[in-house]
């Protein structure tokens, strides 16, 4: 990985080091507690201490637990892969380019918001999103029909404090910064790990759940495992990318059919 | 590039997704949406065939219905559309900017103009029919063609809408979707001319013949781009070809809809006589519950494919093919 070298200074992201999470769950309170988000309907996995399972309107930090049973071996000792999962903030985000309304926006801090008095919910920017995170909440009981998704604490980055979340983890395993600062620091973290045997590696970049027009992540994440592990994409796609020639295919599709049919119509 | 174990555990090999969560979202889309998408792609292929048909001076009956038909198919749009907001008071903030990379910001737009056109081309209409003599022919031809653009965006851009998304199903289907829904929207829209003028009257008899094989063009392009999306899309297209959305899709949209009408008009042809009488009627109307069922099964097929992680890791994974 190399750091980028044109990022702003300005640039704010996470550095999520999952090596060091403990579980706690203390990023997902403290993210409800300072945004005032409902609390979700409790549905109990069965296999799992997960129990918000993805991302949502009213979850904008989730703590997953993938469990790897009989790790090194048959009997062997099960192992958790703990993991506090956020808004990517990509640098090119499918949201704000899907969003119709001008409602999603790049904020001057590089992360991506979506101005709640502006989304008209049309829902575009729900399957636009690679790592399926935001969401328009149409539950009947708090439901206001407009996208949510983490804001990285837009309000309190304003007052110069750092994002709820990050202030909260006990273990420094989510980490907020400069993202110049932030990737010196995974790569650092990643050199260390890996000198201890792990199989250690930055998610969040061009070659490595970043990259086919979407570019580098602002929300960063040190992995031991597969992404897909994690339910993270190995290498998603941007999918604006798919919009100008669609446009290109349908027009002259529908200028041939549009010829056909005046051949077939005209006198003679 | 970063490197990872493909063998740290027997688990991670076989159970590559996260207790089989989905990974991505789709959006709450159904019926609203569903026939907004029919009626829109309807007319917008209205409005195209009437704008040709003139510029080529054909029989003007057709010019007629074609007028009136795309801005009663336009009519209903707007509400459809505006309905199915999380916050329908606010359906005005989709005018507040234009994004070209953004479907759904151009397709409000095309809607928008195409739909002013629409209803101008059915009022020069009525005002003609009033009136009964034609109003200014040469800058009315230059006009209704000057709403083309917008009708022929409006015909197909919802599958556009759809393949820009990550549901790997719509994703997949790319680039096949939106000439497919081109190719139903313009055999729904000769359904509905063809069905305006009446069937079988002796006078339309002939412009009934030529509707007919334009008709058949459309079905066989639609047939085509619909079968080779679905070649494409190989597994990731199991929750449009298997289930409950296959029981629906099989028999309405892809064999009643599309190939029952087309070896229905060709059958005519082919015994060297011409297609009359129930033959006719089924088809001039299959294809409607056709185009309508298309978009139907392909959206909810959709929010389906959105539950497969399997398979949106599958297009996400580096070997995936490009």
């Amino acid at each position: 990985m190399t750091i980028t070298e044109d990022v702003p200074h300005t640039s704010k992201g996470f550095f999520t080091d999952t090596s060091v999470c403990i579980g706690c769950k203390a990023c997902e309170v403290a993210c409800k507690q300072w945004n005032q988000l409902p609390m979700d309907d409790l549905v109990w996995m069965g296999s799992s201490y997960d129990n918000t399972h993805h991302l949502s309107s009213t979850t904008w930090r989730h703590v997953s637990f993938a469990e790897l049973p009989g790790a090194g071996g048959a009997g062997g000792q099960t192992n958790w892969l703990m993991m506090s999962d956020v808004c990517k903030h990509c640098q090119h985000a499918g949201c704000l380019e899907a969003c119709p309304t001008g409602a999603i926006i790049r904020t001057e801090f590089d992360t991506v918001v979506v101005q709640q008095d502006v989304c008209n919910g049309c829902n575009y920017c729900v399957p636009a999103c690679p790592y399926g995170v935001i969401e328009v909440n149409m539950t009947a009981s708090t439901g206001d029909g407009k996208a949510h998704k983490c804001t990285l604490c837009y309000d309190r980055l304003k007052d110069g404090l750092e994002p709820a979340c990050a202030k909260a983890c006990p273990t420094d395993s989510i980490q907020f910064g400069d993202i110049g600062d932030l990737q010196e620091r995974a790569q650092q973290r990643v050199e260390d790990l890996r000198q201890k045997g792990l199989d250690a590696y930055i998610y969040g970049t061009e070659d490595m759940g970043g990259g086919q027009g979407i570019g580098n992540l602002g929300a960063q994440f040190l992995l031991l495992d597969k992404p897909q592990r994690y339910n993270l994409p190995e290498h998603p796609t941007l999918p604006q990318n798919r919009t100008l020639p669609g446009v290109l295919v349908m027009t002259v599709t529908a200028l041939a059919l549009s010829l056909a049919t005046a051949w077939s119509l005209r006198k003679g | 590039m970063e490197e990872y174990s493909d063998t740290r555990t027997a688990t991670s090999q076989v159970q590559d997704t996260y207790y089989g969560l989905p990974a991505v979202r789709a959006p709450h889309w159904r019926w609203l949406v569903i026939f907004y998408f029919f009626f829109g792609g309807v007319a917008g292929a209205t409005y195209t065939i009437g704008a040709v048909a003139e510029a080529v001076s054909a029989d003007r009956r057709v010019v007629r219905a074609a007028r009136y038909l795309a801005a009663a198919a336009f009519l209903p749009c707007p509400p459809l559309l505006i309905l199915d907001l999380g916050r329908p008071e606010r359906a005005l903030n989709m005018f507040r900017i234009l994004k070209l990379k953004s479907p759904m910001s151009l397709g409000s737009w095309a809607l928008f103009f195409a739909g002013g056109f629409a209803t101008l081309g059915a009022g020069l209409q009525l005002a003609e029919d009033l009136l009964k003599r034609d109003l200014l022919p040469g800058p009315r031809r230059l006009v209704m063609l000057a709403g083309v653009p917008f009708s022929i965006f409006l015909s197909g851009y919802t599958g556009i809408l759809l393949a820009a998304t990550n549901i790997p199903l719509w994703w997949r289907s790319f680039p096949f979707l939106s000439p497919t829904f081109v190719g139903s929207a313009y055999s729904a829209s000769l359904c509905a001319i063809t069905l305006f003028l009446g069937l079988d009257r002796e006078e339309t008899r002939d412009t009934g013949r030529r509707l007919a094989r334009a008709e058949s063009i459309c079905l066989a392009a639609e047939l085509t781009f619909l079968t080779t999306a679905l070649v494409r899309l190989g597994a990731i297209g199991r929750p449009l070809r298997t289930g409950k959305i296959g029981l629906i899709f099989w028999p309405v949209t892809y064999v009643g809809g599309i190939l029952v009408p087309l070896l229905l008009q060709l059958s005519g042809p082919a015994r060297g006589k011409e297609v009359t009488g129930p033959r006719r009627t089924a088809a001039a109307m299959l294809p409607l519950i056709g185009s309508l069922s298309l978009r139907a099964v392909m959206i909810f097929a959709g929010r389906e494919s959105a539950n497969r992680p399997e398979d949106y890791f599958a297009m996400t994974s580096r070997a995936a093919e490009r």
